[in-house]
């Protein structure tokens, strides 16, 4: 995702909320992560963000509004943060 | 229901159960021996060293809320790495026998029906009936196990009685509104609706914020009993939150039906934009260190379009 909305003003953050950095490095060697990986060692999403289940996304708007949640992750997902993306992006140019 | 119309909540019930195993792996890490003890154990390469030194870990420190990590640690390595089921199915049930910890007995039971359900799941309600005999007092394994019987429309007399279970066992309120839902899923798969959507009601108040799967159930739910109104409400509240494949598909068959003209259609979508628009909450600023090492901070002013995706490695 990180690739097809590069120079569009979008940015994807990786946090793992557990902060274990040996087992979050192999996920991302695995899964091939574009995006950058934070280390959340202080339970900062937990608290600031109710982090109930992972994943959760959260998509955040121009304004720095969190527009868009998702909890959990199954098959059409990236599609549905394309729409969203576009929709974010089509709203902005009108 | 059409079938697999909500898969994805199996995937959500697996990643709440981790949610939930994390928590205890949350805690900050204790500055003693033991964080630093398992850390280097699981950097060691060689499987059986791996498991014979987490053994002598659970052994060397039996008081450990570090210990379920163990625990955990043993299980992916006999059957990830190493890929012997019999070997670890011998483990779990000595673990069930000689572990006085009901988290880490839990864990093992949560690998076993896994393990039942994958190979013959013909054998997988046993794992449900011992549990309900044993009794231990861990409500989430008894919701995962309920929730995904009923799921597979196995068993469903023993799904509800798992997720009875669950219910009374559940404390915190979040873990009582999964359950609650579970509960209703069973019941919807029984085709109690009216139970199904007193259950369902019930999570969503638990819950407090709103929750798409479980108002995706609530839905169906309203959908079954008739109340067409209600449940365009709640597919439309799912939208509230984000774009939903089939709760999208579900408000367009409706605004079909009730033959919705163009005009009608622009004033729900400019409504639901604006409810977005208004519910929606600000973020929050953080910086933390990355994989790489160098920190990476996130600023909600700085006006672009950012894409937060919380996981957890498991």
């Amino acid at each position: 995702m990180n690739t097809k909305y590069s120079g569009k003003g979008v940015q994807v953050l990786v946090i793992d909320v557990t902060g274990r950095k040996d087992a979050t490095q192999k996920v991302a060697t695995e899964m091939a992560y574009k995006a950058p990986v934070l280390l959340d060692d202080k339970e900062f999403a937990r608290k600031a963000y109710s982090i109930l289940g992972t994943p959760t996304t959260y998509i955040v708007d121009p304004s720095g509004r969190m527009i868009f949640k998702h909890v959990g992750y199954g098959p059409g997902m990236e599609k549905v943060l394309e729409q969203e993306i576009d929709l974010l992006l089509a709203r902005k140019t009108t | 229901m059409k079938s697999g119309l909500w898969i994805l909540v199996v995937v959500i019930v697996a990643g709440i159960v981790v949610g939930y195993v994390l928590k205890d792996r949350m805690k900050p890490p204790e500055p003693g021996s033991e964080q630093a003890a398992l850390t280097s154990i699981g950097e060691l390469a060689d499987s059986e060293a791996k498991i014979d030194r987490l053994q002598g870990f659970i052994a060397d420190y039996p008081a450990s809320e570090l210990k379920q990590r163990a625990y955990s640690m043993i299980g992916k390595e006999m059957l990830d790495a190493l890929k012997d089921t019999t070997r670890f199915v011998g483990f779990a049930r000595q673990t069930i026998e000689k572990e006085a910890d009901p988290e880490s007995k839990a864990l093992m039971y949560y690998r076993l029906y896994n393990i039942k359900i994958d190979t013959r799941p013909e054998e997988a309600a046993l794992i449900g009936t011992e549990l309900l005999k044993v009794p231990i007092d861990v409500g989430w394994v008894y919701n995962y196990i309920g929730y995904d019987l009923a799921e597979r429309d196995r068993d469903l007399d023993l799904a509800m009685a798992l997720c009875q279970k669950s219910v009374e066992l559940s404390k915190a309120r979040e873990d009582s509104a999964m359950c609650v839902d579970s509960r209703g899923f069973v019941y919807f798969k029984k085709e109690m609706y009216k139970e199904a959507v007193a259950d369902f009601e019930k999570s969503v108040e638990l819950y407090g914020e709103p929750y798409e799967d479980v108002l995706g159930h609530l839905a169906d739910a309203y959908r079954k009993v008739g109340d067409s109104a209600k449940a365009f409400a709640t597919y439309r509240r799912i939208l509230v939150m984000g774009e939903h494949e089939q709760a999208r598909a579900m408000v367009d068959s409706m605004m079909t039906s009730e033959r919705y003209s163009p005009r009608k259609r622009e004033m729900f979508e400019d409504g639901l934009w604006q409810e977005r628009t208004a519910s929606a909450k600000p973020a929050v600023a953080f910086a933390m260190p990355t994989l790489e090492g160098p920190t990476v901070s996130f600023d909600p002013a700085s006006g672009g379009i950012v894409v937060l995706n919380f996981m957890s490695p498991t």
